[in-house]
């Protein structure tokens, strides 16, 4: 059971100094987004164009060279980071490791959010958004958004659909920013739903938790294979062969997931659940400085 | 195609059993699986091998319980059974087959090859086996049981008779007269005169042992006492070559604990349809009689015809009670010859009986001084009745009444008293007439019809034999014959009970003298192949049947159990 004490903020606070060392402000590494206009920071000129705002022109400069610029702006004010946490059957299967390592990732990493001052929301789904937290800003709110994770549960028979919950998210019209989706990635229409995310200008951030038997399932013989979310049983004499297909298909899906995010610079990050989360966090704070 | 266990087939049900246990999977541990996506795809690579893998184990399977239930119904081909002989095997057990002129002898020779036969009936053949000897013999009728047909062949022993082998052919064309494909094997040596026509009979292999050889025999052995004494034996010994070359013997004929004589002789070769025999005449002297035998000594291709023996009775002169004048010639003969031994019973025959065990009386010319009457019970020989004495006897005699003959005797019947007696120059001029209540036999007589010599089976009341002589004495020759006293002798020997004077061996008591001719008959020498068809190994579809589910069982294992992988 997920606990709140001092010992996890002393040392959720250890990473957010880390992490600032190593994003700055950008949670996660995330992006900058180039603006023309309402940025913290100019970064550059460019030309002026017919229909540019002539706010934004520099006068001063145009004054000094005769010509007529405009000043490009950097960051944004309000950073929006939500969480979209998986709580599908498939997270629950064998005790429930997987879930639980979601839950005390998502939690640490809310913490981070709220510590670098963005403003952080919080929905679950499994076949569908099943709970949301209104974005919230402060760190001073981080026992509600706390007890919001602690509180969710993974129910019997419960499909993975991240896409009908993508569709339901972004229809309630929140201020685009970070979407970090923590699920065990094995819905079929997981990459459409970064998609949908992708063009719906959210950054999506794929935190992708597996544990030793979707990785390295140990069957021999004949078994009884049961879908942990549809509840449907195959039974198979399972041999040597047929793990290595099994490998060899898990590794096409990864790196099919990989091309995928390495090709929209979606962040992907494989956690297993048998690690501990500061060896995870480590990671994830590691990954971003690269 | 045909079974012989039909009823085996509904184990071939149990193949429903085996496909449920192949394709309803019952068991296995329960794994829960959130990659449900990644292992249906991971499984859908498998490769056809893997996918048909188990499938065709239960193809394998299945294949394997019809192979089993196919060997449970055990098969045949209805074709072999068309084909199968029914064989009959004659095995000459005659006393030639003891013959060793092959090793061991011909009869374990023939028992050998006899057993290859057996050996090669098929399981759906059929055999019976005959014995042929003095008498035909069923050791095994039809049957296609081996063992039951080699403790037959265990069970036969070689006789000492000859074979009868025509008749155990014949009786073997009649046990197969109703089968198919009947075949007769006969085993023997071929010295049976039958030997070569039987060879040529239709479905009969003469499978013949030994060749030509050497064998001498005796082949007769008489003995009888001689005629003027009777203690001393005559012996004739006849020894024969069977054999194709020439045998030098010894011969020993001797009684068992006496005199032995010995004697060395060649004999030449036989030759076709004629052997070679030597007769050889020995005279011992054996009063006490005892076994006589004659005995080839030397290496012969028969040991059992080597010897012949003949028991001779012991010969100790008869006693006789003579009843007549002590001055007449015919006591005065008896007391001569060797063989009798007189005991004088002129003055009381009853007296002198009572000196004798079983007594022959002998009445010679009885009268008033010699009375008759008395109670003598014992053979008699009356010679020259002339008194009225004999009522006793109930013999009606008229005193004087001879009646002239004027012809010699007429031997009439070949009597055993009568061996050796010629009495058809004895002349006689008078017999006595008599006459007899009971019924006689004249055994000689005159050329003129008269009796000389009178049979009496039953005397009167007595019920003893008696012989009547019926000449005079002074009114022929016969007493100064040779003949007479042989005559005399015979004639109280036989009343005495003695039956012969001859003594002959059983040939067949030993050997069939037959069986002593051991050279075959010529015979083309037969290849024979006992078994019918060289492919054909004899075992029953059902252990090739076996043999193929041991191989698909090790595939099905293999390829199921160990999960060989292509």
């Amino acid at each position: 059971m997920l606990q709140l004490d001092a010992d996890f903020l002393k040392r959720c606070e250890f990473y957010h100094r880390a992490a600032q060392r190593t994003w700055g402000r950008r949670f996660l590494a995330r992006r900058e987004e180039l603006r023309l206009a309402g940025g913290t920071e100019v970064t550059g000129y460019t030309d002026y164009t017919s229909g540019n705002d002539l706010r934004y022109v520099d006068w001063n400069r145009c004054a000094r060279h005769d010509e007529l610029v405009v000043k490009l702006f950097q960051g944004n004010e309000d950073n929006y980071t939500y969480f979209l946490l998986d709580c599908s059957t498939s997270m629950r299967r064998g005790d429930g490791q997987k879930f639980a390592t979601a839950q005390e990732l998502s939690t640490a990493l809310v913490y981070l959010a709220l510590a670098n001052l963005d403003c952080v929301g919080l929905a679950t789904f499994d076949n569908r958004l099943t709970a949301e937290h209104p974005a919230v800003r402060g760190k001073q709110l981080f026992p509600r958004l706390f007890n919001f994770i602690a509180d969710q549960s993974v129910d019997d028979a419960k499909p993975t659909d991240l896409l009908t919950a993508t569709e339901a998210f972004v229809a309630r019209g929140y201020r685009s920013g970070l979407a970090i989706v923590i699920s065990d990635g094995f819905d079929p229409r997981f990459v459409t739903a970064l998609d949908l995310l992708r063009r719906r200008d959210y950054e999506p951030y794929v935190l992708r938790i597996v544990d030793v038997f979707d990785e390295e399932p140990e069957v021999l013989g004949g078994v009884r294979l049961t879908d942990v979310e549809a509840g449907q049983t195959v039974r198979q004499s399972i041999d040597e062969t047929d793990l290595a297909n099994y490998r060899q298909v898990l590794e096409e899906h990864r790196e099919q997931l990989r091309k995928y995010c390495s090709r929209y610079g979606i962040g992907l990050m494989h956690i297993r659940a048998e690690t501990s989360v500061a060896q995870s966090l480590e990671r994830i704070v590691q990954a971003g400085r690269a | 195609m045909n079974f012989f266990s039909p009823e085996q087939c509904w184990w071939g049900s149990a193949a429903v059993l085996l496909a449920l246990l192949y394709l309803v999977r019952l068991g296995g541990k329960l794994h829960e699986v959130s990659a449900y996506g990644i292992w249906r795809e991971a499984l859908a690579r498998r490769s056809l091998w893997r996918r048909w893998q188990r499938y065709l184990s239960l193809l394998l399977a299945i294949l394997l319980l019809a192979v089993l239930v196919l060997a449970l119904c055990d098969p045949y081909f209805t074709k072999r059974t068309d084909e199968a002989r029914h064989m009959v095997v004659i095995v000459d057990t005659s006393a030639s087959m003891f013959a060793a002129d092959v090793e061991p002898d011909r009869f374990a020779r023939s028992l050998a090859q006899a057993r290859q036969a057996v050996g090669a009936v098929n399981m759906f053949e059929q055999m019976a086996i005959l014995s042929a000897s003095k008498t035909v013999g069923i050791e095994c009728g039809m049957t296609g049981d081996r063992d039951q047909l080699y403790a037959a062949l265990e069970s036969l022993t070689p006789s000492n008779t000859g074979a009868q082998l025509t008749e155990a052919v014949e009786t073997a064309r009649k046990m197969l007269a109703d089968k198919p494909n009947g075949k007769i094997f006969v085993f023997t040596d071929a010295a049976h005169p039958d030997a070569e026509k039987i060879a040529d009979l239709e479905n009969v292999e003469v499978i013949a042992q030994g060749g030509p050889t050497a064998n001498a025999a005796v082949t007769n052995l008489v003995a009888r006492p001689r005629l003027d004494d009777p203690t001393l034996l005559e012996v004739v010994v006849e020894v024969t070559n069977f054999g194709s070359k020439a045998v030098e013997r010894e011969l020993t004929v001797g009684l068992q604990d006496g005199e032995e004589t010995t004697l060395t002789f060649t004999l030449p070769a036989a030759e076709r349809n004629r052997l070679r025999s030597k007769t050889q005449a020995f005279t011992m002297e054996s009063a006490a009689g005892g076994l006589l035998a004659a005995q080839l000594t030397g290496k012969d291709t028969i040991a059992a015809d080597d010897r012949l023996y003949v028991a001779v009775p012991s010969r100790q002169p008869r006693e006789v009670v003579f009843v007549g004048p002590e001055d007449s010639e015919v006591l005065a003969i008896l007391q001569a010859m060797p063989g009798i031994q007189v005991v004088n019973g002129t003055g009381g025959p009853d007296a002198a009986a009572q000196e004798v065990d079983e007594p022959v009386f002998v009445f010679h010319r009885l009268s008033e001084e010699h009375p008759a009457t008395c109670n003598c019970l014992g053979p008699y020989l009356f010679v020259e009745p002339l008194d009225h004495a004999y009522e006793t006897f109930d013999l009606e005699i008229e005193p004087g009444e001879t009646v002239p003959v004027r012809a010699t005797i007429q031997q009439k019947s070949e009597a055993a008293v009568l061996a050796g007696v010629e009495l058809s120059t004895v002349v006689v001029e008078e017999t006595i007439p008599i006459a007899f209540k009971d019924s006689t036999e004249s055994l000689v007589t005159a050329t003129s019809g008269e009796p000389i010599l009178t049979y009496i089976p039953t005397v009167g009341y007595t019920k003893h034999p008696a012989y009547v002589l019926h000449t005079r004495t002074g009114k022929t020759d016969l007493l100064l014959r040779r003949e007479f006293p042989l005559l005399i002798t015979n004639l109280v020997r036989d009343l005495a009970g003695v039956q012969s004077n001859v003594y002959s061996a059983q040939p067949d008591r030993f050997i069939d003298p037959i069986e002593s001719n051991v050279t075959p008959q010529e015979i083309a020498a037969a290849d024979v192949d006992f078994v019918a068809d060289r492919r054909d190994r004899g075992r029953p579809l059902w252990v090739y049947l076996l043999g193929l589910a041991i191989m698909l069982f090790v595939a099905e294992w293999f390829l199921f159990q160990r999960g060989v992988t292509v």
